[in-house]
């Protein structure tokens, strides 16, 4: 079971728009996200597993749970290829 | 007979450029009125305390010299002299600056506010703000831009519009014959076409320049927090931290509208952005409310 959690040191700027820039001052890199994936930033919190954080979005988005839990997966990824995420918390 | 040149008495103009005060000494006419149109919204007459003093001398030989503090050049040609310098001021203006950050972008100003032009270099920001100009908006530079980090308010950095052959060739196409004609060196620069300084105000507009010219011009909204992120990689290092600076563009970007920019033929481009910025400057908003920051 794994509890995605993202590092403390990452600054989440949100912005009107509702997009989300995610902002790692260490290595300075800035990666800008939508409103679903700031949702799912915001479940990174070592509380949530990924099944639970799928689970909650989908109550959200009407989108087939199947197509959520890919696109969760695939953004978690992301997250994790750019060193966003703690370890190995995906 | 001789053939050394006559020697002129050397001229000293005083500017200061958002902050920077700075001396200019130099024996060339024609170097003094491209500098004085340049920085003439910045001239200050009876300044004593200079940063630095920047000097474009031409020689008994017949080169031109330059120097600013601890660099120096030299080249055959007063137009290739100037431009150094000109280069070398710019960086040395930003470099002075104590507190505002500086954006490789370009701004218009419009209704009390203004539109920055961002991308990266050769992507087409000078031609595009040169063909803006027909169209009735006031360049501020096509080049860099200052940003308070506490008011937001925007400053352009007057820059000589670099066009080249193909520039040139483009805002022909659009109705705008730049004259070259010597003796008159190119050195065009925003004060050509504007009547004053553009004032202080915040950018309402961010267009972001990207991609290859296409048959038509597309302008995509473009999601403000995607627009911080490609700012920064148009953000040199200056006064403030990283994490400082990323604050900054995304404040930035959160008072703004943003755009993602596809040059087109270049007068239906120029049309297509001035049109988008009328209509902003229209239904013109206060900004929405400023980002927010969370860890």
């Amino acid at each position: 079971m794994s509890y995605p959690t993202r590092r403390d040191d990452v600054e989440a700027h949100k912005l009107p728009d509702q997009s989300v820039l995610l902002f790692e001052s260490a290595g300075g890199a800035a990666v800008p996200v939508n409103e679903s994936g700031g949702r799912i930033w915001d479940l990174c919190d070592g509380k949530h597993t990924i099944e639970e954080i799928v689970e909650q979005l989908s109550l959200l988005y009407e989108a087939p749970n199947g197509q959520v839990d890919r696109d969760t997966r695939e953004f978690l990824a992301t997250l994790a290829h750019h060193g966003l995420l703690n370890g190995q918390s995906v | 007979m001789s053939l050394q040149p006559n020697l002129l008495p050397f001229t000293e103009d005083c500017f200061c450029v958002h902050g920077v005060p700075f001396r200019l000494k130099t024996n060339v006419p024609d170097a003094r009125s491209c500098f004085g149109r340049l920085y003439g919204h910045f001239y200050k007459s009876g300044l004593t305390e200079c940063e630095f003093q920047a000097e474009l001398a031409l020689s008994a030989s017949g080169t031109f010299h330059w120097t600013l503090a601890d660099r120096t050049g030299e080249a055959s040609t007063l137009n290739a002299t100037l431009w150094n310098l000109e280069s070398i001021l710019c960086e040395t203006i930003i470099r002075s600056q104590r507190r505002n950050i500086a954006i490789h972008a370009g701004a218009l100003a419009f209704g009390g506010s203004a539109a920055l032009i961002a991308g990266r270099s050769g992507a087409g920001k000078s031609t595009l703000s040169v063909a803006m100009v027909r169209r009735g908006f006031t360049v501020g530079s096509d080049d860099v831009t200052l940003a308070d980090p506490d008011s937001l308010h925007v400053f352009p950095v007057p820059r000589c519009f670099h066009l080249d052959d193909q520039s040139l060739a483009l805002l022909r196409t659009d109705g705008l014959e730049i004259p070259l004609a010597p003796p008159r060196p190119p050195f065009i620069v925003p004060g050509d076409f504007m009547p004053g300084p553009i004032p202080a105000c915040r950018a309402r507009i961010l267009i972001l320049i990207s991609g290859q010219r296409v048959t038509q011009p597309l302008l995509t909204p473009m999601p403000q927090a995607e627009m911080a992120a490609r700012l920064l990689q148009e953000t040199g290092l200056g006064p403030l931290s990283h994490g400082e600076t990323m604050g900054v563009l995304s404040r930035l970007a959160a008072g703004a509208r943003c755009y993602g920019l596809t040059l087109g033929p270049l007068g239906r481009t120029a049309d297509a952005v001035a049109e988008l910025i009328r209509e902003s400057a229209g239904t013109a908003a206060e900004p929405q409310a400023a980002a927010t920051n969370s860890r």
